[in-house]
């Protein structure tokens, strides 16, 4: 199980159904904050076309993925990737959580009935921590930050970190396997999954 | 002395049609005296909104038509529902509350729609405020069933024979 889908318990049963990303991230470097959103969306949106209305109006975004549980309700998590700054100064007087938190209520405001159930931040070295859990030698995650939440995102496609890391300086998450590669181990994984698990048409 | 007292915990009903990208119409409506000239004491009157990621308009406190919810719940069903609505539906248009929808193209999942808000109603010529967007088929059908409801239809969609029991 992926460290994300531990950390939000997510129902018996949940499926995913889709996933995306933004191919640059605005926040580059490391020691940022990470913060991870699980965002209950009414049954009768479609929340393929929600998880894009979303993401349109956070400017720290980085992916997501979204899904349906047995019960017909349905749910995003998106990942924003913010500056980190102890000095609660840093910009209109706000923390760098409030930062993250304000720019996902006012996305928010534009669906009222989409609502912030739960969310997991980490500092960088807390993603860290993640990894090195996984028997991943710390000292080779010179990552940027939002880079090592593409880690955990790409974790939730079934592929456990150490593949994800191993493939990262190649930029191929499957270098044995014959496969339309994406040059980025974290596209590569997504655009994988998204392959086998939407169906063709035409 | 009566205090106003506001309805806590009370949503507002809110028509919105999203779309990819941070796009959506807001259509938000509000009962107002009719006017003396005619007998209804009520008219439906709507704020329409259109949204996009670096803008937002709010056009306020427009009398739509009498049919007009009956009459879009039906276009978007339409719009939906038809393999090519581009060709085969005609546009959606209020003239009443200076509202229009049209289908640019589709596929078997998207449509783009185009949705032309009249800007002043008062004034000649006609000025537009435009706004494109794509949307899932899901999302127009979500709309147009939300709509029914609103407008006290609950009747079943789809044709029973087609789904026999």
């Amino acid at each position: 199980m992926s460290a994300l889908t531990k950390a939000f318990y997510f129902q018996e049963g949940a499926r995913r159904t889709g996933i995306w990303s933004k191919s640059e991230p605005a926040i580059t470097g490391t020691g940022n904050l990470a913060g991870f959103y699980y965002i209950d969306i009414p049954t009768d949106q479609d929340v393929e076309v929600e998880s894009s209305f979303l993401s349109a109006f956070l400017p720290f975004y980085v992916g997501g993925f979204y899904g349906n549980n047995p019960d017909g309700s349905q749910w995003i998590v998106i990942a924003l990737v913010g500056p980190f700054h102890q000095d609660y100064d840093f910009v209109f007087g706000e923390s760098s959580l409030d930062t993250l938190l304000n720019s996902l209520d006012r996305a928010l405001s534009f669906n009222s009935e989409a609502e912030a159930r739960a969310d997991q931040i980490y500092k960088h070295e807390d993603l860290i921590g993640i990894y090195t859990e996984q028997g991943i030698d710390g000292a080779a995650l010179d990552w940027p930050t939002s880079d090592l939440a593409f880690g955990l995102l790409a974790e939730t496609c079934g592929v456990p970190l150490e593949q994800i890391v191993s493939g990262y300086k190649g930029k191929c998450a499957y270098p044995d396997t014959e496969h339309i590669c994406e040059s980025s181990v974290f596209l590569d994984v997504f655009a994988t999954w998204q392959r086998k698990n939407t169906p063709s048409w035409g | 002395m009566r205090i106003y007292t506001p309805l806590h915990g009370v949503k507002r009903t809110v028509f919105r049609l999203p779309g990819f990208g941070g796009a959506a119409l807001f259509l938000l409506p509000i009962a107002a005296p009719g006017s003396p000239d005619t007998e209804e004491i009520l008219v439906g009157n709507y704020d329409i909104g259109l949204l996009s990621p670096d803008r937002k308009v709010d056009y306020l406190a427009r009398t739509a038509s009498p049919t007009f919810i009956s009459d879009l719940a039906e276009y978007l069903w339409a719009a939906g529902s038809e393999i090519h609505p581009e060709k085969n539906v005609p546009d959606f248009q209020d003239t009443e509350l200076g509202l229009g929808i049209g289908v640019v193209s589709s596929t078997d999942f998207v449509l783009e729609l185009q949705i032309t808000v009249v800007k002043d109603l008062g004034e000649i010529p006609l000025e537009f405020d435009l706004l494109n967007f794509e949307t899932s088929r899901v999302a127009v059908l979500a709309m147009s069933r939300s709509l029914r409801v609103f407008d006290g239809d609950y009747s079943d969609d789809f044709d029973d024979e087609e789904f026999p029991e």
